[in-house]
Parts: structure tokens; C-alpha cells; sequence
């Protein structure tokens, strides 16, 4: 059984520095398990799972954190990257990345470069965005024009002075 | 759970009650695209979204600058027993310990979607009253109303497909006699709001779009 199957595919033979040819060092994984409540902060270089209780700021800026599916976290967590799968009652704050999972509870603030909810993540709190590139928005109409509603309605005549609020003139819809 | 908040709100007595099907439509929407022109790139906003969460709605605000605070209303009344105003609380407590803001950052923008259907009179009115405290001159309000006769039990929700499209997903259940809010309605319960803009769609909804003053 420990011959070399004479079918098998040959590796492609790569030039392999000899810094290459050791092994990659393991990342190191920490797991709180499900039984177990932290009371108190976490801190530490390696990556971390949370499937249990952590009642306590949880501090591992250049390593993932993953709150897993049984996971409860009620403090502030900080990561590189950080994923939730359980519940959340506090801020996150990521250095590249937060994913809210479909399971995932989060009550708290969001704070990270980019942020995914997948649906069915059940979130409350707020997320700073900075704002992506975005296309040149079309030329703004001075005035605002009574734009019909599409059941060619009864769209309220506008009575706002063109000039809208928020810094920028109102423009009615182009129709379709 | 204690549903304290649309306890008024007649329920469709028990014959008239239907079921309705899980319904995905796609709209367009006309006060929304007339919101969302008014973002300037040079510009940071704060938003309020009192609906439910979605990526897509995310991912939508994500191209502006922006503060997005979400916090499904809908949600967070549902499953709130700790107090009620018929213990003796006021609304304003209620509503400032479910939606506590910062006074002095007021908001932009102000989602409310069609959280004003399900809620009665006195809710509408001081749920209107505690977001004018987060609101300054020029905070747009988009709401949808409902002109339907019944509605369902719980509010659509609501996924922006673009800047003028919204995806409708009605959950089935049983359904409930709407409000039906008229202009006038509005006007008393919304004093410091004025009409910028109201569209009537076709699937029996009004959008308004408000302006504070």
C-alpha cells in the first residue's frame, strides 16, 4: 500500500528554495471550549475560536477571532480579522475584516475596512463606512420637478426649493 | 413576549383572517432614488435605518460616507418585556432606552420603511418625538405607507437593489387591519416634518419622503 501507484500524477518539479522546503510553521489555533466562561479580558498572538462564555474584552489585533455557533462574547472584541457565528453584545473592531454569519447575533458597533452581514445575521448597532469609489454622479437639476409616481399617479407636487438639504440639488427620478 | 407597541391595532377578526405567501417583488422606487442623488462623495452622513438588517443594504451605503446605525424597531418592540407603558413608563423612556443616540449627532437620514404601519397613534406620535431629538433642519425621512385596507402582521422588509429598485419580502402570516395614514394624519403626528416629496405606487403603497424643519 505504501508504493507509489504507478498511475499516479507526477508532481511537477518546482525549483524549491531551501527556505521553502521546511515546513510552514502551524498557525497557531486557541479554542475556548463550549463549556467554559472566561471571566475577564483575552489577549495573546494566535488565532482564537470562541465556542463557550467570554465576559471580558477580547484583544488579538493581528490574529482572527471566531466567535463560533455556541459562542457568547459580552465585551468588546478586537482582531485582524473576526467572523461571528454566535452572539456578540459589544463592539468589534477589526484591523481588515468583520463577517456577520447567517447565525450570527451582533448587539454593538461595528468598526473594520470591510464589513459583511449574510443574510439571515441578525445585527443592531452601527458601521462607519468610509465610502467606495463610486461613479460620477449625473449632472444635478437646479430645480426639482414633479416626477410622477409609476402608477402615473399621484405624486405630491415637490415643495422643497431645489436646493436639497443635504447639500446637493434634488433631482426627480428619470423615468423608465 | 408582550406586543405593546401595536396592541391597538385591530387584529382582521378570525373569518376574514388569509394566509399569505412568502411574496419576493421587486418595486421601483421613486423617493428613494430622489434620496439617495442627494449624497455628495465629499460628504460623511449618519443614517438611521430602523429596519432589519440586510448585507445587501450594507453593501448599498458602503459606496457613500457614511455612519449607518441599524436598529429594526420592529424587532427590538416585539421582543420587549422588561417594561411597557402600561406598567407606567412613558414612551419616551421606552424609546430612549431602545433607540439611545447622541444628541449632538444628529442624523442625515432617517429609514423608517413601513415601521409607521404597524404602529398606533400614540407610538407613531412619540416615536416621531424622540426622533426629532436626533434629527436637525434638512434630516429627509423615507417612509412607506400602507393604503391597503389590511397588511400584514409583520413590516416588509426591504432590500435596496439599486437606486431606484427595492426588493419586497412579506412574510406569511396573518394579516391585520392597516392604519391607513392620510396626509392629515401625518400632518398632526409629524409636526416637525414636512412633505418633500409622495409618490403613489402601484402596489398600494405611498412613499413619502419628509424633510425636517
Amino acid at each position: 500500500m505504501w508504493k507509489k501507484s504507478e498511475n499516479s500524477t507526477e508532481v511537477p518539479t518546482q525549483n524549491i528554495s531551501p527556505a521553502q522546503s521546511h515546513p510552514q510553521p502551524v498557525r497557531e489555533q486557541a479554542i475556548i471550549g463550549s463549556s467554559l466562561l472566561v471571566k475577564g479580558d483575552v489577549t495573546g498572538e494566535e488565532d482564537l475560536t470562541i465556542q463557550g462564555q467570554v465576559e471580558g474584552k477580547v484583544i488579538l489585533k493581528k490574529n482572527g477571532v471566531t466567535i463560533g455557533k455556541n459562542g457568547r462574547v459580552k465585551a468588546d472584541v478586537y482582531g485582524k480579522t473576526i467572523s461571528v457565528e454566535g452572539s456578540v453584545q459589544g463592539n468589534l473592531h477589526a484591523e481588515e475584516r468583520i463577517i456577520v454569519r447567517q447565525t450570527g447575533n451582533v448587539r454593538g458597533n461595528l468598526h473594520a475596512p470591510r464589513v459583511t452581514l449574510e443574510d439571515g445575521a441578525q445585527f443592531k448597532g452601527s458601521i462607519d463606512m468610509e465610502g467606495k469609489e463610486r461613479e460620477k454622479p449625473e449632472t444635478v437639476q437646479p430645480t426639482i420637478t414633479t416626477p410622477k409616481s409609476d402608477s402615473g399617479g399621484t405624486g405630491a407636487k415637490p415643495q422643497d426649493s431645489g436646493q436639497g438639504r443635504l447639500g446637493i440639488n434634488v433631482k426627480p427620478p428619470s423615468k423608465t | 413576549m408582550r406586543l405593546w407597541f401595536n396592541s391597538k391595532l385591530e387584529k382582521t377578526p378570525e373569518p376574514a383572517k388569509k394566509r399569505v405567501e412568502r411574496k419576493l417583488e421587486v418595486h421601483r422606487s421613486l423617493a428613494l432614488n430622489i434620496l439617495f442623488h442627494q449624497f455628495r462623495e465629499s460628504q460623511h452622513y449618519r443614517i438611521l435605518d430602523l429596519g432589519r438588517a440586510f448585507g445587501q443594504n450594507v453593501d448599498f451605503f458602503s459606496q457613500f460616507s457614511c455612519k449607518l446605525h441599524i436598529e429594526d424597531l420592529y424587532d427590538s418592540l416585539s421582543s420587549f418585556d422588561y417594561f411597557s407603558p402600561s406598567d407606567g413608563f412613558s414612551y419616551e423612556t421606552v424609546y430612549s432606552y431602545l433607540l439611545p443616540f447622541f444628541k449632538n449627532a444628529p442624523f442625515d437620514i432617517i429609514l423608517a420603511w413601513d415601521l409607521f404601519n404597524h404602529l398606533d397613534r400614540n407610538e407613531f406620535k412619540h416615536l416621531i418625538l424622540h426622533l426629532g431629538q436626533y434629527s436637525k433642519k434638512g434630516t429627509m425621512l423615507f417612509t412607506l405607507i400602507s393604503m391597503e385596507k389590511h397588511i400584514p402582521e409583520k413590516p416588509v422588509q426591504f432590500k435596496i437593489v439599486d437606486e431606484e429598485h427595492l426588493l419586497y419580502l412579506t412574510d406569511p402570516g396573518v394579516m391585520k387591519k392597516c392604519p391607513k395614514w392620510e396626509k392629515s394624519d401625518l400632518d398632526h403626528l409629524m409636526p416637525n416634518f414636512r412633505v418633500c416629496n409622495s409618490f403613489l405606487l402601484r402596489n398600494g403603497f405611498k412613499e413619502y419622503l419628509f424633510l425636517y424643519e
